[in-house]
């Protein structure tokens, strides 16, 4: 059934060109062998019996009696028919419209037999009618010393059925050979189909799981034909790419090892320039002009470049996968209040909380996560910026939307890129570049999602849905 | 996709048509046996062509045969459309066989008296190339029209 449909699905496979190309060749060669020899057997043997038959005939009329009245009587005729027909021989005689008692054989030959024997020559037809071969023999008979016919003609019916199977046999003979080669040529074509088509079929079968990123797929290699030759082609070419996925790999965890470890070391000497900025700009009121002025900016900059850092350290741990959850029972309206009331944004955002939303979730993770999204709105976007909570069927809701122009086409694929700027007029900013980032790989990190789009009446919105993980009794 | 299943189908057809043993066409050979006559035969005329009759109470001679030919025919002959051309008048004729396969054949009448038919009849019933003379008159040899 599987191969019946593969047979459909590619009407014009290797497998089935194979097999019509075996199936032609068969059919044309013990078509034409079988063919030719037949029709050569069955002329030589109708010859052969149609001769013999008509040679019977014309020496029994030989032996015939002499005519002893010309025109003839009844009688004559009749004599003459009897005297042709002796066991399983019969014939009719004929004089003009005269004919014998037994005439038969006379109404079996057609017009055209009866004019060429009425001219004088012996004739013959072979009929066939419903299956059944025979042969029309009419002689004329001729007086001794006479060159014109005397009138008199003899007919006689030979039956060819035993010529008839004798051809039959030669045709089925011919049949069966001819069947027993296509059963020989369809099962070589089987043959020689499946000796391509399985190491095809193997090749696809590795290309697919090369392409699914299964890189240590190899080809086993038999032979010394072409095929082998591809499948060893295709072992190079699976090594050569494993090796140079393995260097990439190996480049860019290198890269992100030294971020993570850049970001280290700079932390310690950044926590010393960042208290000596402190206590430079306490200082700043009392610093005359310019002096005054570096103070506040260097003070600013060693908190903007401490953050950059910290966020780092955060990226570096997610790309190395010590990312790790710390789930706890939370009250979802209260953590995201809480949020905004340390920021200082109670009155900036507005919200829609409704209270007994309950989840397991990160705190922590959750706090960047909305600090991250609000943050952004209030910065890209324009007021009033509205934050919505809602709980869905095994997760948890959170919109943040603004009333700004919203994301172009063309910014929201790459949203969530690191140090991604959508408005590059502004490419110095205060955040890091990493905030969206972060919020995203926290959002995968507890199993949902946060997707980018825009409101349908304007203004960007970000969506974030976490599961509640409250499968299990806990 | 469609013509390669019907050529092999014509194909197929056209083997199965030329099996077996099929109907011929009308094949002629030689020239009919020939049996002996009792009696004598010549020729009469019959729907304006020339046909054999033997008497068999007549002897097996050719004379025998040409003197009939310019006798009545019997009566059973007349019945079914025998004639003869050769007029009464032209007997007796004599047969006497030449050099060179040709005999002459003697009439009472000049052969120039004589219808074609009633020449052919003479010649044929002779079986060989005759002169015909008679009333002073010889004919070039003539012979039984071949068929």
């Amino acid at each position: 059934m599987r191969k019946l449909t593969e047979l459909l699905r590619t009407p014009w496979g290797l497998r089935n060109r194979l097999l019509a190309a075996f199936a032609v060749l068969v059919v044309v060669t013990t078509g034409g062998v079988a063919g030719a020899m037949y029709v050569q057997a069955r002329s030589v043997i109708l010859q052969k019996a149609q001769d013999t038959a008509v040679l019977a005939l014309v020496d029994r009329v030989k032996k015939l009696p002499p005519i002893v009245g010309l025109p003839p009587s009844q009688n004559q005729l009749n004599a003459i028919s009897s005297a042709l027909s002796q066991g399983a021989e019969h014939a009719s005689a004929v004089y003009g419209s005269l004919r014998s008692w037994s005439s038969g054989d006379v109404r079996a030959a057609s017009p055209e037999l009866r004019d060429t024997v009425a001219a004088g020559s012996i004739a013959w037809q072979r009929m066939a009618s419903s299956g059944r071969a025979a042969l029309a023999i009419g002689v004329p008979v001729f007086v001794d010393g006479s060159s014109y016919p005397s009138g008199i003609e003899v007919y006689t019916v030979h039956e060819l059925d035993a010529e008839q199977d004798a051809i039959g046999q030669l045709s089925l003979l011919a049949w069966l050979t001819g069947g027993a080669a296509m059963v020989l040529a369809v099962g070589l074509a089987l043959f020689a189909a499946r000796g391509v088509l399985r190491p095809v079929r193997e090749l696809g079968t590795a290309a697919q799981r090369l392409g699914e990123g299964d890189l240590a797929t190899r080809l086993e290699v038999r032979g010394t034909d072409e095929l082998a030759g591809v499948a060893s082609t295709f072992n190079d070419t699976a090594g050569a790419l494993e090796r140079h996925v393995e260097e990439l790999r190996r480049m860019e965890s290198d890269a992100r090892r030294f971020v993570a470890d850049v970001s280290h070391e700079l932390r310690t000497p950044l926590a010393a320039m960042t208290a000596v900025a402190d206590v430079l700009e306490e200082d700043a009121a009392h610093l005359p002009g310019d002096a005054g002025r570096a103070a506040r900016l260097v003070s600013q900059e060693a908190h903007n470049l401490t953050r950059l850092v910290n966020d780092l350290i955060e990226v570096s741990r997610f790309d190395s996968g010590a990312a790790a959850l710390a789930l706890e029972e939370i009250d979802l309206a209260e953590a995201v209040r809480a949020t905004l009331h340390a920021r200082g944004w109670d009155d900036e955002v507005g919200t829609d909380l409704p209270g007994g939303v309950t989840a397991r979730l990160d705190p922590r993770r959750l706090d960047v996560i909305v600090a991250n999204l609000a943050g952004n709105a209030l910065k890209h976007g324009e007021p009033p910026v509205l934050l919505t909570l809602r709980a869905e069927t095994g997760e948890v809701v959170i919109e943040v939307g603004d009333h700004g122009p919203g994301l172009g086409q063309e910014v929201l694929p790459h949203v969530f890129d690191r140090f991604y700027k959508a408005d590059v007029a502004r490419a110095r900013s205060e955040g890091s570049g990493l905030g969206l980032a972060i919020a995203w790989e926290n959002a995968r990190l507890h199993g949902g999602s946060l997707v980018a789009g825009n409101r349908a009446e304007g203004g960007a919105l970000f969506t974030l849905r976490l599961p509640d993980h409250r499968e299990g009794p806990s | 996709m469609i013509r390669r299943p019907l050529a092999a189908v014509l194909l197929l057809a056209l083997l199965c048509a030329g099996c077996g043993v099929r109907a011929s066409r009308v094949i002629s050979g030689v020239s009919g046996p020939t049996v002996p006559a009792i009696g004598a035969a010549f020729y009469l005329v019959r729907d304006g062509k020339l046909t054999m009759v033997t008497r068999s109470q007549s002897s097996n001679d050719i004379a025998t045969a040409l003197t009939l030919l310019a006798s009545d025919v019997s009566a059973e002959e007349a019945a079914q459309g025998f004639t003869t051309e050769v007029p009464r008048s032209a007997a007796p004729i004599g047969f006497a066989m030449g050099a060179g396969g040709v005999a002459t054949v003697s009439l009472a009448i000049p052969p120039t008296a004589l219808s074609a038919m009633a020449t052919n009849q003479i010649a044929c019933t002779a079986r060989t190339g005759v002169s015909l003379t008679g009333g002073g008159v010889t004919t070039r040899p003539v012979y039984c029209p071949g068929r």
